[in-house]
């Protein structure tokens, strides 16, 4: 049985010109002379990765599979006393589409957690990092060198104070983990769109990114809801995307996280 | 012709045009606002053209890889910064410390308190410091109450410099009685200055003035068009920070709040206004937009329980503090206030 062309992991427009040529499933484009047919109007990278498509069957994939998958996954440690904790002990899983998403009121640290991620993720992953560069994504004109550092030089004093024997760690300096923080300052809706339709440029070219990006917190709708507590502001929509959510405030003199919902 | 099409090849062009002129607009970036397939269906191109379009759109209107910024900064620029700290300071180092050093350039700093508890004061002491600090530097100074305080300037002045009419007439003054004619100057007029390339500081004296009070009968009508109004300056207000590296200043003023501040509900807190029953006037989203909150407040010397109760018996005791801001942690200080602005006790 061969699988449509329509279903095939293929750019729309690839299909449409397949369909349109009369290539309607896989086996079409299977025999020998296929591939001149297909160069009259398909480039030749086109046609390579038509062809290695059709070459895959698909994939059952069963339950005990995937979670062998996810707990192969790779993840950071935050390093911040109780959230990794909070979320299951590994920090923060990377890939598998994880998004996480963090609220809280103007000055509760929200840019702070996110520069302490853009500099746990760089760790050794003997430290609990990931080996990682990140890409901060500004769209508030909240970075700061002095925030970034401070992030920096706390992570590296607390990591040192906290080491159990006298064993050298292997800590990058201050300077390094600076340096692999890419910023983009974004000003506009449709330079967020360009840049983030362009990432797999960025991530090809800088290799190996996690990206940071700012969002806002807005107040509650009055008429509705005048109690609860803050709600980030897309609502809804942005939440259902986001694989964990969390809310950070002030309360008396410390600050608390606290995770509203996580897949995992 | 949109900036930057010019180094496309010809064929690129006239697809862009095409695209452009099927969508009823010169301005590119309405083209990426569409999901991409209202943006196919709307210019009538096929898949590939399409995907080759807005890929071109991208690489026009935000050309990543001239704007990836590193978080070090360039050694160059570390050296300059030790030579000449950049930034608004209050002329107290100790003053400075609590503030984080300096008011970093590109910031935009909100300062809130109640009535004469001195934000126009510390708005006028860091208007000195900027201008004393590099002498060809000019402030603009927007003020929307009352009349400009250039006594207070001047005397200001007077205690940190000989020269102060050279010093006066590097600020620029505009005052606007409503709201239209003040964003209309800053949508014009202001960068017409701010592009001289020698303004380190824009005062916005208040923001709040024309903002808090509207005479729609529809409440919730007001908030909205209000919360698109300061959406739209704050805009403004950071692109003015992103390209001229000016720090703005704006003051806020603050409103009652009424019934318990109950656990579970969010306002715009300020822990210390809190305990006198106030809040920021502009809500939410203006808290939002800032960068960072500088907040005023003063406590009877009585109700403080100073020691030196016989000194200050009649005075009020004053504290300037940081409530948050990207570049340094939370923290506050008590000041007095004299001629020559304030000063960390």
């Amino acid at each position: 049985m061969s699988r449509p062309v329509l279903s095939l992991n293929l750019p729309a427009h690839l299909k449409t010109l397949l369909v349109q040529n009369g290539y309607l499933a896989a086996a079409d484009f299977d025999e020998g002379q296929g591939a001149e047919d297909l160069l009259q109007f398909l480039s030749e990278a086109e046609v390579q990765a038509v062809a290695d498509l059709a070459r895959k069957q698909p994939v059952a994939v069963s339950a005990w599979a995937l979670g062998q998958d996810t707990r192969r996954q790779k993840s950071f440690l935050t390093q911040l006393c109780g959230l990794d904790s909070l979320l299951g002990g590994k920090g923060i899983a990377l890939g598998g589409g994880s998004v996480s998403e963090v609220v809280g009121q103007p000055g509760s640290g929200q840019t702070e957690l996110c520069l302490r991620l853009c500099v746990a993720v760089q760790l050794p992953e003997s430290l609990g990092g990931a080996g990682m560069r990140a890409v901060y994504v500004d769209t508030t004109g909240s970075f700061y060198h002095a925030g970034a550092e401070r992030a920096a030089t706390g992570l590296r004093e607390q990591l040192v104070a906290a080491r159990k024997n006298d064993l050298p760690l292997q800590l990058p300096e201050p300077g390094v983990l600076l340096d692999g923080i890419g910023v983009f300052r974004v000003y506009e809706a449709h330079e967020l769109v360009a840049l983030l339709e362009s990432f797999d440029d960025v991530c090809r070219e800088l290799s190996n990114v996690v990206l940071v990006s700012q969002a806002k917190s807005s107040d509650t709708d009055h008429a509705t809801a005048p109690h609860s507590k803050c709600l980030p502001i897309d609502g809804d929509v942005w939440s259902r995307i986001s694989s964990n959510h969390l809310s950070i405030g002030n309360s008396g003199s410390g600050r608390c996280i606290e995770l509203h919902k996580s897949s995992v | 012709m949109v900036t930057g099409m010019e180094a496309l090849s010809k064929e690129d062009q006239d697809l862009l045009a095409r695209c452009l002129s099927k969508l009823n607009t010169s301005d590119a970036s309405h083209c990426l606002l569409l999901p991409s397939g209202e943006f196919q269906r709307a210019t009538g191109l096929n898949d590939r053209q399409s995907a080759h379009a807005r890929t071109l759109l991208f690489q026009i209107l935000y050309p990543w890889r001239a704007k990836l910024q590193r978080a070090l900064p360039h050694p160059q620029q570390q050296q300059q910064q030790q030579q000449h700290p950049p930034g608004i300071t209050t002329g107290d180092p100790r003053l400075d410390l609590c503030l984080g050093g300096f008011l970093p350039p590109g910031s935009l700093t909100e300062i809130v308190g109640e009535s004469a508890t001195g934000k126009t004061q510390l708005c006028l002491q860091l208007t000195v410091s900027a201008l004393l600090h590099n002498p060809s530097s000019e402030v603009i100074y927007i003020y929307t109450e009352g009349a400009f305080p250039a006594g207070r300037l001047a005397g200001m002045a007077r205690r940190r410099t000989n020269n102060v009419d050279a010093l006066m007439r590097r600020v620029h003054v505009a005052g606007f009685a409503d709201l239209e004619t003040m964003l209309h100057a800053m949508e014009y007029k202001v960068p017409g200055i701010l592009a001289k390339g020698i303004v380190p500081l824009v005062v916005v004296d208040s923001v709040a003035a024309h903002l808090r009070f509207g005479d729609d009968p529809d409440q919730m009508a007001f908030y909205r068009r209000r919360a698109a109004i300061m959406v739209q300056l704050g805009k403004r207000i950071k692109k003015w920070n992103g390209q001229w590296r000016c720090a703005v200043l704006a003051t806020n003023q603050v409103r009652d709040v009424f019934g318990e501040p109950s656990a579970g509900a969010y306002r715009t807190q300020v822990v210390s206004l809190v305990a006198d029953r106030k809040a920021p006037a502009l809500g939410a989203v203006w808290a939002n937009i800032i960068d960072a909150r500088i907040v005023m407040y003063q406590r009877r010397a009585a109700d403080a329980g100073a020691a030196e109760i016989a000194e200050n018996i009649g005075r009020n005791r004053r504290w300037i503090e940081l409530e948050f801001s990207p570049w340094a942690p939370r923290a506050q200080c008590e000041v007095t206030l004299s001629d020559s602005g304030f000063h960390h006790i």
